[in-house]
């Protein structure tokens, strides 16, 4: 080596100088940057009739929802046998985070399953399907639609229809059979006070009360639980839905903040919550590691695999006592069509098949809660399986469904509720403090 | 003192004239092409069409960004200097540009120093075998993709992980926490993890920095009675002048720049607590799309980059 001088910054200095100015005149002559898509009506007209002409499909979804995706598409295509849907799958948060860039291609998937749909809905990238759904009569689904609906002021959950629902998520208690007999939990409970009761218990007998996945913010549920069961279903949908002037700071999500707080001080979390991540978490309730786990109906497929037969159950989220409504936290698999697609009658054929009783049991036998058209879904009798559509009904009957906190916006979730949830578990804010962080968080990112 | 001092000074002065005879012979080995100089440039040109490209381009699109409020698909709005002024009085913004300075500790000092102790060591060491197997496992990290890294020392880490163990074994059981879930301890934690990737590296730069020290300097300071610490202060120290840049340098960009270990083993948590530029950047850009703020973050980092590691440079060049 015979030189030994280290090259000296200024050649790269010489090169920034230039592409500086020349992105500073870029800005100043006004090229904004967009890759925007005007709002554009089906380019055919609409029609239930799918002919016989051979159509190719393309789905994007995350890899999350693939298995019960390429089921329905195998479904369909039996039925549709001209129609070929070929599916697309990225890791879910991929999906999620690419899907805005996926679908403002210039020839981006026919079908995509929605993440933040009213921003989407807002940069023009899928079809407004209010024609289809008055020529397939899908409005009899109510409010099982809710998810697939923007305003023409861009709020989601009410307005004109953009994406129909295939199933839903939703979240309530796992508990461990063997636990609540150590701990002396002999009734399932049904109301928060005796659900602190059992909590109480299984803290005196040693076992870890809640067993919960900080790690992503999952304490969240908890809150979530508890702000539902306190106030019902409408405020915190409001909030979700970016009502005007929606806000957290209530006397009801104070109070839900409150009770958490007392559980946290009581030590009825795994120690180590904000260190644990979703996976861990399932493996070790399935170990038997705690009585309770505040999960969604997703991680059945996975407990079902993991955790030996008849070692645990799920229940809905306790109510406020006895007239406390029955609520869950839910979310709809909701599929969009392309405002950019070629075959939007075909698409729609898809969506509609969607409502079938085939199409509902592949939905169920893959883990998601299918669609309620009046029609019963036939489930194991004694199974969880059964557990989770039954208390899906009974929410459902109870006007008790409440989208998820941490979809309100698109970053919200990140940018507040993880960091948050975790600051509130770790003892590092109060209740007012969590309420109001939050709150400022959901102002800022909706510009109010 | 005052002989050892002076035989020390004796030794950097024929080290330094040494090299500089090196280099002049160098330069007459190449000798300037004078008007040829333009004829080089057609050779860089396919590389120079790729920096601009993938370099150049996406920097001077993020420069245009950062004075936008944009979502990444719709209409842009103009802002000004806004999305910078935020960088700055955000709290979470500047709490992790402050932690990417902290990382410079962990990312860059410990491994540095820690490098040179551990070449000088590895120097005296006569077994060829017992060097040889040091410096692989010393390496060995810088194999294994930060990434994977992250992820088998959140394992380490987790409340009945192997440090916990250990601790518990030892009598230390109080000390046993979930580290990467403490809100005081996280931030160190996630530094180790820098240091543990980061100090290979050096060590192994550094030792093939001594491997070019003059064995007879040396001997000459063995001679004149120098003890351990005096020949790395006074031989393998100045002797090591450009390695040493070279590895401040590297790991300085790479504790501001960090992203991967701190993203895959805490994502930032719990809280902000370690959360640095980098994933705040990946964060805003990609699941909060607010791709303005995320690119005069951007841009905030390169220059921050750029005025420490600057001055850097000019510290470790080499006095002619």
């Amino acid at each position: 080596m015979p030189q030994r001088r280290e090259p000296n910054t200024r050649p790269i200095i010489r090169l920034i100088v230039p592409a500086i100015t020349i992105a500073a005149g870029l800005s100043l002559v006004g090229c904004a940057p967009s890759a925007g898509n005007a709002n554009a009506g089906p380019s055919v007209p609409v029609s239930t009739e799918v002919g016989s002409e051979k159509v190719e499909l393309v789905l994007y979804d995350g890899q999350g929802l693939q298995g019960i995706d390429d089921a329905l598409i195998e479904g369909f295509e039996t039925e549709f046998p001209n129609i070929t849907i070929t599916g697309n799958y990225d890791p879910d948060n991929v999906h999620a985070q690419n899907l805005p860039r996926v679908m403002s291609g210039d020839s981006p998937p026919d079908i995509a399953q929605t993440a933040s749909i009213a921003d989407e809905v807002e940069n023009g990238l899928y079809l407004n399907l209010d024609e289809y759904a008055e020529a397939y009569g899908w409005d009899e689904l109510g409010d099982q639609l809710s998810g697939g609906r923007v305003t023409d002021d861009f709020r989601p959950g009410d307005g004109s229809l953009y994406a129909v629902p295939y199933g839903f998520v939703f979240s309530g208690v796992y508990y461990n059979v063997a636990n609540a007999q150590k701990a002396g939990v002999t009734e399932l409970p049904k109301t928060i006070d005796e659900f602190e009761a059992a909590l109480a218990k299984a803290k005196e007998a040693g076992i870890t009360p809640i067993l919960a996945a900080g790690q992503l913010g999952l304490g969240t549920t908890a809150f979530q639980n508890l702000w539902d069961a306190y106030a019902g279903a409408e405020q915190p949908s409001e909030w979700v839905y970016r009502g005007d002037d929606a806000t957290i700071e209530t006397p009801e999500a104070l109070e839900a903040a409150e009770t958490l707080k007392t559980w946290i001080d009581a030590g009825y979390f795994n120690a180590d919550v904000n260190a644990t991540g979703q996976d861990d978490s399932y493996a070790r309730f399935a170990a038997g590691e705690s009585l309770f786990m505040l999960q969604g109906s997703w991680a059945q497929p996975i407990l079902a695999e993991s955790a030996a037969p008849g070692s645990y159950g799920f229940f809905g989220a306790p109510t406020d006592g006895g007239d406390g409504p029955s609520t869950a936290i839910y979310n709809g698999a909701n599929l969009a069509i392309s405002a950019k697609s070629e075959h939007p009658n075909e698409a729609a054929a898809f969506l509609n098949w969607l409502r079938s009783d085939a199409a509902r049991q592949i939905v169920l036998e893959n883990g998601n809660i299918p669609l309620s058209t009046g029609t019963a879904v036939p489930t194991e009798p004694g199974s969880v399986t059964e557990s989770l559509v039954t208390v899906f009904d009974e929410v459902s009957a109870d006007s008790g469904l409440v989208p998820f906190v941490q979809n309100a916006t698109s970053g919200i979730n990140n940018s507040a509720w993880v960091p948050e949830s975790q600051s509130f578990f770790g003892g590092r804010t109060t209740p007012e403090e969590f309420l109001a962080n939050i709150q400022n968080a959901y102002e800022d990112e909706l510009g109010r | 003192m005052t002989t050892i001092d002076g035989n020390a000074a004796e030794l950097a002065v024929a080290a330094v004239a040494e090299r500089a005879e090196r280099s002049t012979s160098a330069r007459r080995r190449y000798p300037g092409t004078g008007g040829r100089r333009w004829g080089g440039w057609l050779f860089a040109l396919p590389a120079l069409v790729a920096y601009a490209t993938f370099v150049l381009a996406p920097l001077a699109s993020t420069f245009q960004y950062s004075f936008y409020d944009w979502d990444g698909i719709g209409a842009s709005t103009w802002v000004g200097f806004d999305n910078y002024i935020r960088v700055f009085t955000d709290p979470d913004l500047v709490v992790a540009i402050l932690h990417a300075f902290f990382f410079i500790i962990f990312f860059s000092l410990v491994p540095v120093t820690g490098g040179l102790v551990i070449a000088a060591l590895i120097r005296d060491v006569r077994s060829r075998m017992v060097s040889t197997t040091a410096r692989t496992l010393l390496f060995l990290p810088q194999i294994i993709p930060a990434a994977g890294a992250a992820v088998a020392w959140t394992w380490i880490y987790s409340e009945n992980g192997p440090l916990n163990e250990l601790l518990r074994t030892v009598g230390l059981g109080e000390l046993a926490r979930p580290w990467l879930g403490d809100f005081d301890w996280a931030l160190a934690a996630v530094g180790v993890i820098g240091t543990w990737l980061a100090l290979g590296l050096c060590t192994v730069l550094l030792l093939a920095g001594i491997g070019k020290i003059d064995v007879a300097l040396y001997e000459a300071a063995r001679l004149d009675g120098a003890g351990w610490f005096r020949e790395l202060r006074s031989v393998t120290l100045p002797g090591l002048r450009a390695e040493l840049g070279v590895c401040v340098t590297i790991t300085t960009i790479a504790a501001l720049a960090s992203f991967d270990a701190v993203f895959l083993s805490t994502q930032g948590g719990p809280g902000k607590s370690t959360t640095v530029p980098g994933v705040e950047i990946y964060l805003l850009g990609f699941t909060q799309n607010r791709v303005g703020l995320a690119s005069a973050l951007a841009i905030v980092l390169m220059l921050l980059v750029l005025l420490i590691v600057g001055p850097l440079q000019r510290v470790f060049r080499e006095r002619a």
